[in-house]
């Protein structure tokens, strides 16, 4: 029986309540979306040093079932068609599989995220007979980094055998990974290890500057470092795709680099397009804040609670809401204000960018930038500046850096940059 | 929001009106040059005169006049401006997109006028505020992020040892964070 809670977790703040919304909702506004992330729950069996959420504990007033399964009735009539049930763990919460029934029977396509520690073979035969569809287990490198990320040892090999579990039950399975600066060199391996396990999909992103991993700089990617990441998650596409996995790369993995026609051949337009919080995504906090995207930081962007106000009426007419609706150029700032790709790419993911500047409209973590700098022999890096106030979802600031490549470095970066297979610190 | 062709040269995804590739400067093989002004004038003209006497110009079976038949509304052959890269610089073949070229102009390169990237602008113009103050600040952009060019980011040719999947005709993917698509048939039933 996983444990309920972990000490260091501090209690969450209550919610956001009493947010005023617009008097009407606009043409724009009728916009829907397809795709919810609902945290049921912050409680945690894990600890992870990287957690935006800062999961552990419950949050003090989290949503009864009678409003849990009020909200389902209401995601429904707003027009979702999917939800992902996360925590914490979605699961540490006694009605889990009954949210999770609700969902299925409003002819919601439900899913789930876990870590998969507290996952039994009785807990997957719950999620099996609730109707999900698929599950997707967290498994952050290889074992010794895996739990040191999560900070419960043993929890690496408790994510494969949740993954066991999951699929002996007949649920099909899948990976989530974060890729950060104390795995970038283990997610090649990784695979190696998911290969044979029967996983359908894998979805990996970059680690972001938000929650614990704020308090944990040394896990942050550098921005320069794309030039090493995007050609990993080429090769990792690539391999993926010779074992019949569909590798799915986060919205916060880009942009518009060589590689960007592989890495999002999913995509009708053939390339990652902006922002689509509050357009085609919605995220619910487990005390029934409403934010456009599961991950933005809750103080930014919640446009209203639940409890305060119809969900139908928030999407449409709360402001947090509507920041991507009718969206210009005119927000991006600094490197982004002037790129090539502006128009269609707007900064990419607000999350990444908001959390290490405090606003949206600015994002170092794209391979263009990375290349573009590295055509005038420049690289940028973050340097933290202000800490973390130590609240689920909130962030750090950070300074970045603009300077020239190290001579020892740059030749290297111009390998990397013409695709080839190594690291930017690999012995010659 | 724009449209993009895929360069041949470097797997680049470039505006779709540019005939050279800012990238590595290969040429865009289906690229939509913007047309010059005066073949836009005699284009004016024919339709003009399609609409006075009908004459030279073919029209479609419902009476529409097909400006395919037009000879202005051909392609024009794309040009090399002064705002475009020097085909004669970089080879095609070989896309280097790490080496500084300081000659070669590219409308991608940073500039160096430009504010420090850590400044926020001085007009403080982004629709972000309004999450922050509680009021409404848009800009006057009609449709907004999500609107798409239908030809956007048109495929014109894959990397030879990558096979892309069919772009068109496909909805736009359904999952957007954390949750993996439905596995397709496969050898073990779910």
């Amino acid at each position: 029986m996983a444990r309920r809670s972990l000490p260091l977790a501090p209690p969450g703040p209550p919610a956001v309540r009493g947010r005023s919304l617009n008097p009407v909702a606009r043409p724009a506004d009728a916009v829907r979306p397809r795709y919810a992330v609902w945290e049921i729950t912050l409680a945690c069996d894990l600890a992870c040093r990287h957690c935006g959420s800062r999961a552990g504990r419950a949050r003090p007033d989290e949503l009864n079932t009678a409003e849990a399964l009020a909200t389902v009735r209401q995601l429904a009539e707003l027009g979702i068609e999917e939800v992902t049930i996360i925590g914490g763990e979605a699961y540490l919460r006694e009605d889990w599989t009954e949210i999770a029934a609700a969902l299925v029977a409003a002819g919601i396509d439900t899913s789930m995220t876990t870590g998969g520690r507290g996952i039994t073979p009785e807990r997957a035969q719950q999620a099996k007979d609730a109707g999900l569809s698929t599950v997707s287990v967290s498994i952050d490198g290889l074992e010794a980094t895996h739990d040191k990320l999560r900070a419960v040892r043993g929890s690496y090999r408790q994510a494969f055998a949740a993954l066991e579990h999951f699929k002996q039950v007949g649920m099909p399975i899948s990976v989530n990974t974060q890729i950060c600066a104390a795995n970038l060199r283990e997610v090649e391996p990784l695979f190696e290890q998911l290969r044979p396990l029967g996983i359908h999909s894998w979805q990996v992103q970059l680690t972001v500057a938000m929650g614990r991993a704020a308090d944990n700089p040394e896990l942050l990617l550098q921005p320069y470092q794309m030039l090493e990441v995007m050609p990993l998650v080429a090769r990792l596409k690539r391999l993926a795709e010779g074992a019949g996995i569909v590798l799915w790369p986060g919205s916060n993995i880009g942009y518009f680099g060589p590689y960007e026609s592989l890495l999002r051949d999913d995509s009708p337009d053939g390339f990652a397009t902006s922002c689509g919080a509050g357009v085609d995504t919605l995220g619910l906090e487990a005390n029934g804040d409403i934010k456009g995207c599961p991950s933005l930081p809750t103080t930014a962007y919640v446009g209203g609670n639940i409890r305060d106000h119809g969900l139908v009426d928030v999407w449409e007419r709360a402001d947090a809401l509507r920041i991507n609706r009718r969206r210009t150029t005119s927000g991006l700032w600094g490197y982004c204000a002037d790129c090539y790709y502006a128009d269609a790419c707007k900064s990419g993911c607000s999350w990444t960018s908001h959390v290490l500047f405090g606003r949206r409209g600015n994002n170092p973590m794209c391979h263009h930038r990375a290349l573009e700098l590295l055509r005038d022999g420049l690289r940028e890096r973050i340097v933290p500046q202000t800490p973390a106030e130590g609240e689920p979802f909130d962030h750090a600031t950070f300074e970045l850096v603009v300077e020239a490549w190290p001579p020892h470095l740059l030749a290297r970066a111009q390998e990397l940059a013409r695709g080839a297979d190594t690291w930017l610190d690999a012995p010659r | 929001m724009s449209a993009f062709e895929l360069c041949k040269g470097c797997t680049r995804h470039v505006h779709a009106e540019q005939s050279l590739c800012p990238f590595c400067g290969a040429t865009m093989s289906t690229a939509r040059a913007a047309a010059p002004r005066w073949a836009l004038a005699l284009f004016a003209g024919s339709m003009l005169a399609a609409t006075s006497c009908d004459k030279g110009t073919a029209k479609t079976d419902d009476g529409k006049v097909d400006a395919g038949q037009s000879d202005a509304a051909k392609p024009t052959p794309a040009k090399p401006d002064a705002a475009k890269p020097d085909p004669a610089k970089p080879d095609p073949a070989k896309p280097d997109p790490a080496k500084p070229d300081p000659a070669k102009p590219d409308p991608a390169k940073p500039d160096p006028a430009k504010p420090d990237p850590t400044s926020p602008p001085a007009d403080g113009g982004d629709a972000d505020a309004a999450a922050d103050s509680g009021g409404t600040v848009e800009a006057d952009g009609g449709a907004g992020g999500d609107s798409k060019t239908p030809d956007a980011g048109k495929v014109i040719e894959a990397k030879p040892d990558y096979k892309p999947k069919p772009k068109y005709g496909l909805a736009r993917p359904k999952k957007k964070y954390g949750a993996p698509p439905k596995p397709g048939p496969g050898p073990e039933p779910f």
